[in-house]
């Protein structure tokens, strides 16, 4: 039995869903959700071997929901229209349907994520479309965190600055730090570059938080920042900031 | 362009052609003592003869143009055709007026010593001629260059305004669209009934024939189509509430204004927060204007997606090339609501 979720924010839409897997017994749909934050608590509560998820929804998209999941399963996206998800999609060779769509083109759908659910699902999928939208230059408008069983939706004005650690980076906003799976090179690129800027291998910073910069020794400088956490620029991101600055 | 004189302009010429004669005439007849009928001969003979060359040199003007020939290349021609010009007509006039009155020797000997000064005051009767018609042709192409202006401007704010009208999201169609699809399988009856809203929502504000302004009950009538679409996507979600003065259901205003408020007012509602959204439509009559304000309930705490706001911008872009005035539609936020409050003049329009 495959245990599948449906995630969209309309009723018809998941009406449709529902009355088109009747053609597929062996998927059970163990639950319904109508937005990201009750998508992202029931997939880590039911743990379902697939997912039909809508990119626009309330609160969270649907692609934000995926960057907050500790394992990810195998997904069928579906979008009405936007043209930086269906490119993302293509690039990423995740599987999506255009609503409306057909019966066939479902069953399509489904039979690529059966080959995919015996692959072992979509691990690769969220890093896939991240790079895909990084190559596609959308910026970001905000940051979604998940801290403990919560969600957090930082808006990019009160982020101060990011820092990398490992795998992870830490966004430090409102004197917290909130820990997220994402590579600092994706945060470069989509971050507004008029509000960030890379100042050393390991940071980005929010320009507005900036309160001066001090010279460390000939070549180093160091910013501090309004909420006074100290950051290390390096030579590179010192010119960096002269750039955007006008200094 | 045409002939300046062709019309009724050439009473006027004739008439001005008229006191230079009588002028000359009595010039002639009290000064030099002339007989009347020399006097009056010479007078309508010599200058008969400029005033027909005066007409044919408005053809001359046509093809001698400072744009193409520069300043001076017309002076030089003008100067070199006046003088040519006043030479033929005096030494023709003279040869006839002499010829036909060789017995009065008086005036024999005054035609011979006036010759130079008829040429002079010719090439000066010319040259004033010249410059009214070059005064008209200059008159005429600034007249034409101010009219081409303005329908280049109407044509410009057509367009712009045909481009802000029609700005429905290409989701709510596939959403919608998609409802359809679904409705077909649970509810063939409600199906049929979103495709025909749907279809007379669209009719009313794709067409051609659609009307750039409309009665304020005209609109909600559309917008109703609008709002009724959108429930059916969102259930209980979406909740609609209308204070309208009857008093102003007649009143004009821009063809589907209120669907990108309302449809931004959805966005807000249904896509930053978890509760459904109450769209609250006040209308007025206010110093015989119409005042409407579309006010929804949103989480101020949320971080917006992306997107936001262009269609509000349309449509205070709209209002303005519509009514040109700035400031008709003003955004206030409070805490939990967002309104947009228009401003629609009624009687004086651009």
């Amino acid at each position: 039995m495959i245990k599948a979720l449906i995630i969209d924010d309309e009723k018809l839409a998941r009406d449709v869903i529902r009355a088109y897997l009747k053609d597929h017994p062996d998927i059970e749909v163990v639950s319904e959700c109508a937005n990201g934050f009750e998508g992202v608590k029931t997939i880590h509560e039911v743990k379902p071997d697939l997912i039909f998820l809508d990119v626009q929804m309330p609160k969270l998209t649907g692609f934000e929901m995926l960057e907050l999941l500790d394992t990810v399963p195998v997904i069928i996206f579906s979008t009405a229209f936007d043209e930086f998800a269906l490119k993302a999609f293509e690039q990423s060779a995740a599987d999506y349907l255009l609503k409306p769509y057909s019966k066939s083109r479902f069953n399509e759908a489904i039979s690529k994520a059966r080959q995919r659910l015996t692959g072992g699902g979509d691990k690769e999928l969220v890093a896939k479309i991240q790079e895909s939208r990084e190559g596609a230059r959308e910026e970001l408008d905000r940051l979604v965190v998940r801290l403990g069983s919560k969600i957090v939706i930082i808006s990019l004005d009160k982020v101060d600055f990011i820092e990398a650690q490992d795998d992870y980076v830490a966004i430090h906003s409102e004197g917290k730090k909130y820990l997220k799976q994402l590579t600092m090179k994706y945060l470069e690129s989509s971050l507004p570059e008029n509000q960030f800027v890379r100042v050393h291998r390991s940071y980005i910073v929010s320009i507005g938080s900036i309160d001066r910069l001090e010279a460390m020794s000939k070549d180093t400088y160091v910013a501090i920042l309004k909420s006074g956490a100290k950051i290390s620029v390096s030579r590179a991101g010192y010119s960096s900031l002269k750039e955007v600055l006008n200094f | 362009m045409k002939h300046p004189l062709a019309g009724k302009a050439i009473v006027f010429y004739i008439s001005a052609w008229a006191v230079v004669i009588a002028a000359h005439a009595v010039l002639l007849y009290y000064h030099y003592q002339l007989p009347l009928s020399i006097s009056l001969a010479d007078a309508i003979v010599s200058n008969a003869f400029l005033a027909g060359i005066g007409l044919s040199y408005w053809y001359v003007v046509q093809y001698v143009s400072p744009e193409s020939q520069g300043i001076s290349g017309v002076i030089f021609s003008h100067v070199l055709g006046a003088a040519i010009s006043a030479l033929l007509v005096v030494y023709g006039a003279s040869a006839v007026l002499s010829g036909f009155f060789s017995g009065d020797e008086n005036y024999q000997i005054l035609v011979d010593v006036s010759f130079i000064w008829r040429i002079i005051i010719n090439a000066f009767f010319l040259a004033l001629i010249i410059m009214v018609y070059y005064l008209l042709r200059y008159n005429n192409n600034l007249r034409l260059k101010e009219q081409e202006e303005l329908q280049l401007q109407g044509m410009l704010r057509h367009s712009e305004l045909e481009m802000l009208k029609f700005q429905i999201n290409p989701h709510f169609i596939f959403n919608s669209l998609n409802s359809v699809s679904s409705l077909t399988i649970t509810d063939p009856d409600k199906a049929r009934d979103m495709v025909i809203k749907l279809s007379d929502f669209l009719r009313s504000s794709l067409g051609t024939q659609s009307p750039e302004k409309h009665s304020l009950k005209d609109e909600l009538a559309q917008m109703q189509l609008y709002l009724d679409i959108e429930r059916v996507r969102f259930g209980d979600r979406l909740t609609s509430v209308h204070e309208i003065d009857p008093a102003c259901l007649g009143m004009a205003l821009p063809n589907m204004i209120l669907q990108p408020i309302y449809e931004n007012a959805i966005k807000y509602g249904i896509y930053e927060q978890l509760e459904g959204v109450e769209i609250k439509t006040t209308c007025k009559c206010e110093d015989g204007n119409l005042k409407i304000s579309v006010s929804n309930n949103y989480d101020s705490e949320g971080a917006p997606q992306k997107g936001k706001g262009i269609g509000l911008k349309n449509v205070r872009n709209r209002l303005e090339l519509t009514y040109g005035t700035m400031g008709l539609m003003t955004i206030e936020k409070e805490k939990t609501i967002f309104t947009v409050h228009l401003l629609i003049p009624q009687s004086p329009e651009k």
